[in-house]
């Protein structure tokens, strides 16, 4: 009963929405919803709005960067937790702790240390180092890479737990063996244990996958988006034109190819696991 | 089971929560003035309604964008907020048109209140012939703030063209401070360039480009020299200028450390907030032109269609308290604003006030503000196109020109 229930609001509440949307963006809807067709129009408009196109790219250098970085980050920090290391729970609770603080908080701090005037870059030249420069946050074409670095930062330590706790799901056995044969660690790593841990890292993909996708707050924190339009992001672009720019229409359709790309993206990862079961 | 128990207890919340009892003649302001300058002059209004007896709940959002998306959410919820502050944009004429505005005519009727707005103010509060909106103010985008200070220690004299005004810009960045203080939100920046359109072209090239959005207009050279104006500005920037906030960069110039600042004269409201005379400690000049005009945008209140009584009755004494002279007079004193009413005693008001007063009195100077002119989303994308060109050097006048051209002729 309660199963069916939830499951109906679900279905209501989460699909009803998807198609609502899907309707709104082949409308000409502005504040207020408008039910009268107009077919592709708005997608149109997207795909030829300078604005969305530069937040698409923006998107898939965040992301790569971002989930290659944070899954090599996050895995380094796990090897080396992994070797019994002294304190382990104190330095895995440090790394953890970004995570307890949310996107704004983190987009906030980073941007005031990043701050050419206030942060980093001030500081450092007022040690005397007149010359160095670090001012990548206003800087449009590197404020990108700025983004990375904080998302790193944040979600580092929630890979190194999971990649972790995969680790420590490993068979001892399988340890005996390695050091029987004389393997060298990283290459116990490496070739070893790491390719047993598959499922382990396409959901950590997967997980990092829903941030890029998401990925506003960070941006509103940081850089709103700026300088100019260099930071831009596809939520951001939908929100924006959801509410200060009215044009429902035009931001549905954003929202309905957001959608489309996230499952593009996902194909591959949904491909190999049903590969795999059957 | 457990279905019926949710239920009941739903039931029981909805009893409580329609039986709360209407007390007092209430509004619920959707508003977005949060710096201190405006935040006083929302303080006006709602002492001024607390007097006549209201009951006041204040729902303040972070900016405008935030206050708008909240109220339209309300609405579409099924809550509506009792006054949206806002100004007549096509949000404003999209809510009229759907229905979703409660309109003044009987009590606009009864005060006069059409004797007493400029015609174009008066033209903009109404959407297919009803009064759907209240006036608080009226602002001006054309402005250029400067510190006096910083003006007489270098021996400049007030700027009367653009030359004149990089000139005295240069001296200043020579001697170390900042000789333009800037923004880095895209929303600051396009002002700077619509300003740029206005003194160059003149008000009657204004409404040919940015109201009727005509071909021959888009044709003329005023575009590239605007655009080059723009340009030239931005190489003003300083390091910390990108994402900083309005209020911040007139801080700049209220304490000293920058020359001039382009920015609407609500800026004058945080220099009065911080204690600084007009004319003495801070000036004042709308962007130099030939013929002046005046890029008026209305700060208004919209009241949204509400059953509820009590709220109703809240809407009514709220327009009263608005439309008083000497809440007025008030709100242009501590906000920078001119008053609404042109029967407002504007004596009082500081020479910059003066200044903007007499020119929304002259006949064709005052036009409408691109914000409220353009339909739709043309404004946010010449804002995008603006916040682009403002920091991608590498992106030529021409290109610019083009692309804006494209963007007012795409509806």
């Amino acid at each position: 009963m309660t199963v069916v229930f939830f499951f109906g609001i679900v279905a209501v509440f989460f699909y009803g929405s998807i198609l609502w949307t899907g309707y709104m963006s082949l409308t000409r809807s502005t504040l207020m919803p408008n039910y009268n067709f107009v077919g592709f129009d708005q997608y149109i408009k997207l795909f030829t709005n300078h604005r969305w196109l530069v937040s698409c790219l923006n998107m898939v250098i965040f992301g790569v960067l971002y989930i290659v970085g944070t899954l090599a980050f996050g895995t380094l920090l796990a090897v080396f937790a992994d070797r019994r290391i002294r304190a382990e729970s104190l330095f895995r609770t440090i790394f953890l702790y970004p995570l307890a603080v949310s996107l704004i908080v983190t987009g906030l701090s980073w941007r005031w240390v990043l701050d050419p005037v206030n942060g980093l870059q001030g500081l450092v030249r007022g040690m005397g180092w007149e010359n160095f420069t670090f001012d990548w946050l206003t800087d449009p074409n590197r404020a990108i890479y700025t983004l990375v670095i904080a998302g790193i930062w944040h979600s580092a330590g929630l890979i190194m737990v999971i990649i972790l706790a995969g680790l420590r799901g490993v068979d001892e056995d399988l340890w005996k063996a390695i050091r029987m044969e004389g393997i060298p660690l990283w290459r116990a790593y490496l070739q070893v244990i790491f390719p047993g841990m598959r499922p382990v890292v396409a959901s950590c993909v997967v997980l990092l996958m829903s941030d890029v996708i998401r990925g506003y707050d960070l941006v509103i924190a940081m850089t709103k988006g700026g300088p100019g339009i260099a930071t831009e992001m596809p939520a951001k672009f939908a929100v924006d034109y959801y509410f200060a720019r009215v044009n429902l229409g035009l931001a549905s359709a954003a929202s309905i190819a957001m959608l489309v790309l996230s499952l593009l993206l996902l194909a591959p990862y949904f491909y190999s696991e049903f590969r795999r079961r059957t | 089971m457990k279905f019926r128990h949710l239920l009941s207890t739903m039931t029981i919340l909805g009893t409580f929560a329609a039986s709360s009892p209407a007390l007092a003649q209430t509004v619920d302001v959707q508003h977005y003035w949060t710096s201190s300058s405006e935040s006083k002059a929302m303080n006006t209004i709602a002492d001024s309604f607390k007097q006549r007896g209201g009951k006041w709940i204040d729902s303040p959002s972070a900016d405008f964008d935030a206050a708008l998306a909240a109220a339209t959410s309300r609405i579409a919820g099924g809550q509506p907020p009792s006054a949206i502050l806002m100004t007549p944009s096509s949000a404003l004429r999209d809510l009229a048109s759907s229905g979703q505005l409660r309109d003044f005519d009987d009590l606009a009727a009864k005060g006069g209140w059409q004797k007493v707005m400029a015609p174009i103010v008066w033209d903009k509060l109404n959407v297919d012939g009803h009064l759907v909106a209240l006036p608080v103010g009226v602002h001006a985008q054309n402005w250029v703030w400067y510190s006096k200070p910083v003006l007489e220690k270098l021996k400049i004299s007030e700027p009367k063209t653009f030359d004149e005004l990089f000139a005295a810009a240069d001296k200043i960045k020579a001697s170390g401070g900042i000789g333009i203080a800037t923004g880095g939100e895209p929303w600051q920046q396009v002002g700077i360039l619509y300003s740029a359109f206005l003194a160059l072209g003149g008000p009657e090239y204004w409404n040919e480009l940015i109201v009727k959005r005509s071909p021959e207009a888009l044709k003329s050279p005023v575009l590239t020299q605007a655009f080059d104006i723009f340009r030239k500005v931005s190489t003003y920037a300083d390091p910390a200028s990108p994402g900083r906030s309005w209020n911040d960069t007139t801080n700049l110039v209220v304490t000293d450390k920058a020359g001039f600042q382009f920015m609407g004269d609500w800026a004058r409201g945080e220099f009065l907030a911080a204690g600084k005379v007009a004319g003495k400690d801070f000036g004042c000049l709308l962007t130099p032109a030939e013929k002046p005009g005046y890029a008026i945008l209305i700060d208004v209140f919209a009241f949204p269609v509400n059953t509820d009584d009590d709220r109703i009755k809240g809407q009514t004494l709220l327009a009263d308290s608005i439309m008083e002279p000497a809440v007025q007079e008030k709100i242009a004193e501590v906000k920078g604003s001119v008053p609404s009413r042109t029967d407002v005693d504007t004596s009082k008001l500081d020479t910059c006030a003066q200044i903007g007063s007499k020119t929304l009195a002259t006949p064709g100077a005052a036009v409408q503000a691109a914000y409220d002119a353009l339909a739709g989303d043309l404004n946010g994308q010449v804002t995008d196109l603006a916040g682009q060109f403002w920091t991608d050097k590498s992106m030529t006048t021409q290109a610019a020109v083009e692309s804006f051209s494209n963007i007012l002729q795409s509806e």
